[in-house]
């Protein structure tokens, strides 16, 4: 997982940063799935700068330009790879109650307020690497 | 260059002034982008699994 990965990078790395992760589910829903998935993959000590923010409006996410994919590319070759090697591993097919469509995506805010990073991925299993997130926030700041 | 998606949305691009929000986190504390410590990672998660 993209989340877990990013935690154990900065934690491992002993870099202090802050976190804002943004969810489209309702706060309940949110609640429920940090304690009950995000606790099991990740300890409470690697997201100690970390906030989860739920926005089932989704206002935060169109104030960033993020809609809804499409069907082609949210079933494209790499997503359908992922959940067979999902499966493959023995942890199944995760059941989706949100908007399997809904585009995520990552960015840095510099020290001056400023997007240092900017990236939405073509399909639903893109993400940029942990280590280009982690280099973003280093560069900037002292913007 | 800003990437647009056609109708409304548009994914703000490097070097560009965020956009800023308030909102409530999952403890019910509130956030304001612009007062929070920086630089920061916003992660915007698709569907939790």
């Amino acid at each position: 997982m993209h989340l877990v990965q990013l935690h154990r990078f900065l934690y491992e790395q002993r870099i202090v940063a802050p976190v804002l992760a943004m969810s489209f589910a309702p706060v309940e829903r949110l609640a429920s799935w940090i304690s009950l998935v995000l606790d099991e993959e990740m300890p409470r000590e690697w997201r100690a700068h970390t906030r989860f923010v739920p926005d089932p409006s989704l206002r935060i996410y169109h104030a960033y330009g993020l809609g809804r994919n499409s069907r082609l590319r949210v079933y494209g070759p790499r997503v359908l790879l992922y959940y067979a090697l999902r499966w493959l591993r023995g942890h199944g097919i995760p059941k989706v109650s949100e908007d399997p469509l809904q585009r995520g995506g990552d960015f840095v805010v510099d020290a001056g307020g400023r997007i240092a990073l900017s990236h939405v991925g073509v399909d639903q299993a893109d993400r940029p690497p942990v280590q280009r997130i982690v280099a973003a926030l280093q560069s900037s700041s002292g913007s | 260059m800003s990437k647009r998606i056609p109708g409304v949305l548009r994914i703000p691009s490097v070097g560009e002034p965020a956009p800023d929000f308030e909102a409530t986190d999952v403890d019910g504390r509130a956030i304001v982008l612009s007062r929070q410590p920086k630089p920061i990672a916003l992660v915007f998660l698709r569907h939790l699994a």
